[in-house]
């Protein structure tokens, strides 16, 4: 798959211009969260009509109070009864219990609409990635891959659990309060939105100044970051060669940077809200010098200019609100429209369970004139013709490029081949289930993957099918529950930092056991050469003699010593089967097999000629 | 950190002053609002119109007092935390510099950036955020509630706050509720970061193994509970706020009837009334702001602490006083390097890692030593590095105790090569040269092609410029190994030392290798100490130690060891027996 790799790069770049420059960023993005939130239809209008009550509620309150002074405190029209006072003041304390508590049922509703979406879309995705072909994740990198499964999904959930609950709210209130003071007097209303299109103005150029700086600084926190990581983790080097001063020279730097744009940020920041009570406040003046030539002629109510001042000073909230959600609203576009254009790449998504049942694989493995290539007319396998039969050992040498590691990607059905045909047990594999077909070959890679959870669960691997008894006897038969004995918890110790713990043998004898335990009609083994020490050497050689004893085995060889005993040798040179026969039949042939074991074990002098 | 104390930390003086003042203009306000009410509520034709626009002209003075005030102090205070965090981060990087190995043999790199960005933010929190907020909530209630009772009324401000300590008491309750609920959101989403992060590495192993559904469905669960502690935590956040705007609506209602009462008594003019209810106002946000301070001091002392503790931790080698300084000392020594009865115990430990050793190794001459697995060949290697502190006199260079050379000194003479080489993101080139200017591309060509780099070199998209590691193409552990080298060879040091630094390169490339190195060394009458697992890897070495259990069992050249038979023999035809089946 390393011949693949390679050529990736023009897919990449396609994928990469999904980075859509924020000024595309267009109702498209959000458009495509539409299906997932059309179910969640109910629970969004009934949150709407209670940001309606909620709204009327708050609104009402400046204009109780108004009463209050107008009817009852003014100079001139004083009461001498408390009574109208105090259900006045029920009702206002009513009003600010009402949208309180309905604020908060509409805030939990938001979150659960806004929380099933976000699970659907995370479990679409998840989904989708696991069904992707290789051919697509040998492109992909896979960290570009994690991106989209959790920060782009999360950068949604911003836009549902931050925006959505107070958007709504906010555009309402806004409409509510520009509506009731052109109810309460509309000359005056006009008067006091002499400063709006400032307030608005303001408050979104510095946002967006904001929000700029903010994803300059964030880029510059996760450099440092990275920055430290590698250093920790290099500190020995770093130490040995003494390269601490330039280190930190490039450390300074990147920190000084950040320095910057957080103290950009604070000044930012430092200005707008001052600069809104700045303009609040000249706004009240306006309002009060223009109003109090309306109070000398009497046309004006003293409360209704206290209600105003009221008004205008909850003018900014919504707007400053709606400035900051539009800049969550532009990075959530962005955010989905790379998941979807993730969803949207449907070519190709591996169908698991279409097709014939497999069961019961007695291991007959054969190509007829295979010709495959990962990209176009790029062969990487010409005309290869082979049979295993069932029970047999084969091994696949040839020099790196020769296509052996391909061989095997082709019968796990990773890649469908362009021309002839792969047959299992003589049908072609096309026809079978994919999940049962890699259910029935057990793969050891060359990279040992353990996940997090116990030795067992790795065994496992999620098929509940194999008790414990198996997984011990796939242990012992692995050579590996001599070391696992000697462990905490034996087979239920956790396994952490991705098997760190464990010598690169022990894994080896580890994923040995996870292929043993499936009971496979095939073993395909994808040798590795790390370094492994003598002892753990030989158990691993021991186990793979037990193994070929009892299904058909594939072992790809980089070291010839390991396969000399195999029923089968195929060799490959680039992407052509040039000889097969065991190992004696090949030496003696003196053709390619013998040239490379040659070179391999060879006199003094090798020739160039394994390379 | 002293530049931080120098430069900036007074600042904290005219932040708290500005911030202070600020304050006060803020309670400005509404008095003077309600004098202008009162100035309005009159009989229409008594309004004075100068006194009316006097009014509003103070208004606008102290908004635009406001405005530089609160500016000023938010740029002092905030921008100190700022510099207090980059201060901070320098500081810890320097130290990190300076630790022994045995420190990051404990720590895991997770655990240290841990620290790194949570704590120092901590940190930061608490002497910006945190600060500023204790001192405006400190403030603002001292000026609100005098202003009230004092300007106002005091019953009236009695009754009014009546329900103050109720909220706060409430406030820090949900606090922590939402505090605990939050941690478990975050757990949550961590989990399903976790997992999707290991389903996507590994995802050839599930495909391989048909194991998708069973992925799907694990995932599923953690996916369900990120979404129940979502809503979880939204059930007491989602209340906090409301719960204390209806506490507060006590407050108004109160001061409504009462306020309104004292005004139909013609106690209070209206004016004051309104005054009253904007100084209430101020008060809401600083109570409310209670819980967050709090937290944020708790994290910030918890976080310094962690902090200073990882100060304190000292580094166990460096130069002794009275020794000459570096740079009276040349480039490159000439002369041996010595093991001399070299016994070594790791601190905290009672067995010794290492027994009388001794061994020499000498201009032109190649060593190797071969051992199993903890038989204490790395420790010997760190140890010619003075990685760890050593006894007197135990390793000399050129007839001097290494512990009189600087350390810098010291570790310029050896190019040390470990069997793992960290790649840093950067360009092939760079992790070459590893920072260091000095070296032309020339350089680096010739000691790639020593290390056999440079054919694989060549077949990279950008040659030398190709971006490698994290951020790049990744290498496989072969090209790491002769990256390492190439680093190593590049230096031009009188000692090279090979830490078991050829296991991952193929048996042919490695003969190819050595056979280079053993003509370079001699060119440059420089000494090779070759550590390895493998036979294969000594046969040409003028000497050759076995290591076993920390001691020296046998010594001598290749043949004369393959012919006794000790551990060197067995261990040799145990691996010719693999390598070449009985050859």
């Amino acid at each position: 798959m390393t011949e693949a790799s390679k050529k990736g790069t023009e897919v990449q770049e396609d994928i990469l211009s999904a980075r859509t420059p924020v000024k595309r960023a267009s109702a498209k993005g959000l458009r495509r969260l539409l299906p997932y939130l059309r179910p969640q239809l109910p629970l969004f209008l009934f949150s709407t009509l209670l940001v309606l009550v909620i709204n009327g509620a708050t609104l009402v309150q400046p204009y109780i109070l108004q009463v209050v002074i107008d009817n009852h405190l003014k100079t001139g029209s004083a009461t001498t009864s408390l009574t109208p006072i105090i259900w006045l003041a029920i009702a206002y304390f009513a009003a600010i219990a009402v949208s309180s508590g309905l604020s908060v049922f509409q805030s939990l509703i938001v979150a659960k609409l806004g929380q099933n979406t976000l699970m659907h879309i995370r479990r679409d995705v998840f989904f989708h990635i696991m069904h992707l072909p290789m051919k697509f994740l040998d492109h992909y990198a896979s960290g570009r891959l994690i991106t989209r499964a959790t920060n782009d999904v999360e950068t949604l959930n911003e836009l549902f659990s931050d925006v959505l609950v107070n958007l709504t709210r906010d555009i309402l209130l806004l409409v509510g309060i520009v509506g009731m003071m052109l109810a309460i007097d509309w000359q005056l209303a006009l008067i006091a939105f002499v400063t709006t299109p400032l307030i608005i103005l303001i408050t979104f150029t510095i946002r967006k100044a904001l929000r700029r700086n903010f994803i300059h600084m964030k880029g510059l926190i996760g450099r440092i970051n990275g920055f430290f990581a590698e250093n920790i983790a290099g500190m020995r080097l770093v130490q040995i060669f003494c390269r601490e001063n330039a280190k930190r020279a490039e450390f300074d730097e990147l920190n000084d940077e950040y320095c910057r744009s957080t103290l950009l940020q604070i000044k930012l920041n430092s200005l707008l809200r001052p600069l809104m009570e700045v303009i609040n406040t000249i706004g009240i003046v306006v309002l009060v010098a223009y109003a109090s030539r309306g109070l000398v002629d009497g046309v004006l109510q003293i409360g209704v200019l206290y209600a105003f001042t009221s008004y205008i000073k909850r003018f900014f909230e919504p707007i400053n609100d709606l400035a900051e959600k539009y800049a969550t609203i532009q990075s959530a576009v962005v955010s989905s429209e790379r998941i979807f254009e993730l969803l949207d790449h449907q070519n190709g998504q591996e169908r698991l369970h279409e097709g014939e049942h497999l069961t019961g694989l007695k291991g007959h493995v054969e190509f007829r004139n295979v010709w495959f290539a990962y990209e176009k007319e790029d062969w990487v396998l010409k005309d290869v013709s082979l049979t295993i039969e069932p029970g047999q050992s084969a091994a696949i040498v040839g020099a790196t490029g020769a296509g052996k590691s391909t061989i095997i990607a082709l019968m796990l059905r990773f890649y469908d081949i362009q021309k002839g045909e792969i047959l299992l047990d003589g049908q072609d594999i096309r026809l079978f289930r994919l999940r049962d077909l890699r259910r029935q070959i057990a793969i050891v890679l060359q990279e040992v993957f353990l996940f997090s959870g116990t030795i067992a669960d790795n065994i496992r691997l999620g098929d509940d099918n194999i008790d414990d008894d198996q997984i011990a006897m796939a242990l012992k038969m692995a050579y590996a529950d001599t070391f696992i004995s000697n462990l905490s918890h034996q087979m239920e110790t956790p396994v952490t930092e991705r098997g760190s713990t464990f010598s690169a043998g022990q894994r080896q004898l580890l994923s040995f056991a996870r292929a043993i335990a499936r009971k496979p009609a095939i073993f395909v083994l994808d040798e590795a050469t790390a370094n492994i020490d003598t002892e753990t050497e030989q158990q691993i050689q021991q186990s793979i003699a037990d193994i070929t004893r009892q299904c058909t085995t594939i072992i790809i060889a980089h070291r010839l010593s390991t396969i000399r005993h195999c029923d089968t040798i195929i060799v490959l040179d680039h992407g052509r089967l040039v000889e097969t026969g065991n190992h004696e039949q090949l030496l003696a042939r003196g053709g390619r097999y013998a040239d490379l074991y040659q070179a391999q074990f060879g006199g003094e002098a090798p020739t160039a000629a394994g390379r | 950190m002293q530049q931080f104390w120098k430069r900036y930390a007074w600042l904290y003086v005219p932040g708290l002053l500005f911030l202070g003042l600020s304050s006060y203009f803020q309670v400005l306000s509404p008095r003077l609002l309600g004098q202008l009410i009162d100035e309005l509520n009159v009989q229409a034709d008594l309004i004075q119109m100068t006194q009316v626009h006097k009014g509003l002209g103070a208004l606008l003075l102290v908004a635009l007092g406001g405005f530089v005030t609160r500016f000023t102090w938010r740029y002092f205070i905030m921008g100190n935390s700022r510099h207090l965090e980059t201060a901070l981060r320098r500081q810890l990087f320097d130290h990190l510099q300076q630790l022994p190995m045995q420190f990051y043999q404990q720590r895991k790199t997770g655990d240290l950036l841990v620290y790194a960005i949570n704590d120092i933010g901590a940190i930061r929190q608490t002497f910006g955020p945190g600060l500023a907020l204790s001192a405006n909530t400190i403030v603002m209630s001292i000026l609100s509630i005098t202003s009230m009772s004092g300007q106002v009324n005091p019953r009236l401000t009695l009754f009014a706050l009546m329900p103050v300590p109720l909220i706060i008491v409430v406030i820090l309750w949900m606090g922590r509720q939402v505090r605990a609920r939050f941690r478990k959101v975050q757990e949550a989403f961590a989990a399903v970061s976790d997992r999707v992060q290991e389903s996507i590495t590994g995802i050839e192993v599930i495909k391989a193994y048909g194991q998708e559904d069973e992925e799907v469905e694990r995932f599923e669960q953690l996916n369900r509970r990120s979404r129940f502690s979502n809503i979880n935590m939204t059930k007491v956040s989602a209340a906090m706020g409301p719960v204390v705007t209806v506490l507060f609506g006590i407050s108004f209602s109160v001061s409504l009837i009462y306020g309104s009462q004292l005004v139909l008594l013609q106690q209070l003019t209206l004016g004051e009334f309104v005054a009253f209810n904007g100084y209430l106002t101020l008060i809401i946000n600083p109570v409310r702001s209670i819980a967050r301070i709090i937290n944020v001091m708790q994290r910030g002392m918890a976080s310094l602490k962690r902090y200073q503790d990882i100060l304190s931790v000292k580094p166990d080698v460096h130069d002794l006083p009275d020794i000459k300084a570096a740079d009276s000392w040349p480039e490159y020594m000439t002369g041996s390097l010595e093991v001399r009865d070299l016994t070594f115990i790791y601190p905290g430990e009672t067995r010794p890692a290492l027994r009388n050793i001794n061994m020499s190794l000498q201009p032109g001459r190649m060593v190797g030593i071969l051992g199993r697995t903890g038989s204490g060949k790395t420790t010997l290697a760190n140890l010619l590095q003075r990685l760890y502190e050593l006894p007197e006199a135990a390793v000399l260079l050129d007839g001097q105790d290494v512990r009189q050379i600087p350390l810098a000194v010291l570790r310029r003479q050896i190019a040390y090569v470990p069997q793992d080489n960290f790649i840093f993101s950067t360009t092939l080139a760079e992790n070459i040269r590893f920072f260091d200017d000095r070296y032309t591309m020339d350089d680096i060509r010739q000691a790639s092609r020593l290390a056999d780099l440079d054919t694989t070199v060549a077949d990279f998209p950008d040659g030398y410029e190709t971006k490698v590691g994290e951020r790049g193409m990744t290498l496989s552990g072969g090209q790491r190994q002769r990256l390492g080298l190439a680093r190593a060879l590049l230096r031009k040091a009188p000692f090279l030392v090979l830490d078991d630094a050829l296991s991952a390169v193929d048996t042919e490339t490695e003969r190819r290798i050595l056979n280079q190195l053993r003509q370079e060394m001699g060119r440059r009458d420089a000494a090779c100490l070759i550590i390895a697992n493998r036979v294969s890897a000594l046969q040409n070495c003028d000497e050759i130690l076995v290591l076993s259990d920390g001691e020296v069992i046998e010594r001598g050249r290749h043949e004369t060891l393959l012919a006794g038979n000790g551990l060197y023999a067995s261990i040799a035809s145990r691996q010719s027996e693999q390598t070449s089946g009985g050859r």
